[in-house]
């Protein structure tokens, strides 16, 4: 197995974000997995778990973040942005706990990044034939997701809902004060392009979850469309870096 | 002054506004949320003395049964004093998230300056008091 070119990252702060809800099964093997690859800060957002999620993440070797009780995905999420705004970081790259995201990848999503080639860079399932198998309702959601974001966005983006993704340190600073609250991924895109910020889509490979269960249920996907669509269409409709 | 409905209407539209003017002085209510409830009050006091005022007003909107004006009324400064409430609910819940964020940060930093200071010895059981 080979490990990061390191020289790439030597000279910038990259900070990897872990938020985690009770996820005490799947932690140690995420953090152990990053750190097989490469030497990077990682920070798990502690998202009022009633679980060991924290005591995990400790051992693992990982900063940890205890919130006081749980935000939700968008409000963790958005306290390792604020940390890595405060503690300078170059570079933040966001990875669910759940251990769906491969960090081998790591390299590929970080690397346009540093480069400057993009502001945001997400790690795709969709865009080369990756292996990655969905169910068909989720399927056709995330379709209608990647239509909408693609038209108003005018670029075309497959994987709109990954959490896997990688950003500058001008999104960092962006994301403090503008973040979603619930299913921020998709919002977020648009949010970011709309503020002039450049997005890319990179082909990586995602593993089923293996343990915990996901947090979208069928009757909370219903309310997760008509929740991000209202959203994006509020987006379009609100004047340039207002707030989120 | 007649002793009728009309009277113990006013009555309690006076005890009413005298209550929210005790709450405002007292700082149990905040100024800025005050408004809407003085302003009721005023129209119920209005309605109680100038008793023809409700069958007037009913009269010109074309409306039949002038009680029925009263419930309309009431009904709309409920919606629009719910809404209001649910603009300071959303605007609560960033403040309460961006609190949260901050603690927590806060919370990481007090325990590297600890461990720091103590000489590697690790704080523990700093987080459990938090969930």
């Amino acid at each position: 197995m080979k490990r990061l070119d390191t020289t790439v990252i030597e000279n910038n702060k990259v900070l990897v974000i872990i938020p985690a809800y009770n996820e005490e099964l799947s932690l140690p093997g995420v953090i152990a997995g990053i750190r097989k690859f490469a030497v990077l800060d990682v920070v798990v957002i502690n998202d009022g778990s009633k679980d060991e999620t924290s005591k995990v993440a400790r051992a693992a070797g990982a900063k940890v973040i205890d919130l006081p009780f749980n935000l939700g995905i968008g409000g963790a999420v958005q306290t390792g942005y604020l940390f890595a705004f405060k503690s300078g970081y170059d570079v933040a790259v966001q990875v669910d706990a759940d251990g769906q995201h491969n960090p081998e990848d790591l390299l590929h999503i970080i690397e346009p990044v540093l480069r400057g080639e993009a502001d945001m860079v997400v790690g795709s399932r969709f865009v080369e034939s990756t292996g990655y198998k969905t169910p068909l309702v989720r399927k056709m959601g995330m379709l209608i997701f990647s239509l909408v974001v693609s038209l108003i966005n005018g670029q075309s983006l497959k994987d709109t809902t990954s959490g896997y993704r990688a950003v500058s340190k001008r999104v960092i600073e962006f994301f403090v004060d503008n973040y979603p609250t619930d299913y921020p991924e998709v919002e977020a895109l648009v949010l970011l392009k709309k503020n002039g910020f450049t997005i890319k889509e990179v082909p990586v490979t995602m593993a089923a979850r293996e343990h915990g269960q996901s947090s979208i249920t069928p009757l909370k996907s219903v309310y997760y469309m008509i929740k991000v669509l209202l959203a994006i269409f509020m987006n379009i409709l609100r004047a340039n870096k207002k707030e989120a | 002054m007649k002793i009728d409905i009309f009277f113990f209407a006013a009555l309690f539209s006076l005890g009413f506004l005298i209550v929210v003017l005790e709450f405002v002085r007292t700082k149990k209510l905040k100024e800025q949320y005050s408004l809407l409830w003085l302003l009721i009050g005023a129209v119920m006091i209005i309605l109680s003395l100038w008793r023809n005022l409700l069958n007037l007003v009913a009269h010109w909107l074309g409306i039949f049964y002038a009680p029925s004006l009263l419930f309309m009324l009431g009904i709309l400064f409920s919606f629009a004093l719910i809404l209001h409430y649910s603009v300071i609910i959303s605007k609560l819940h960033t403040q309460n998230v961006r609190m949260a964020q901050e603690i927590g940060i806060l919370n990481k930093k007090i325990e590297d300056l600890s461990e720091r200071v103590n000489g590697g010895e690790t704080v523990e059981n700093n987080t459990t008091d938090t969930v």
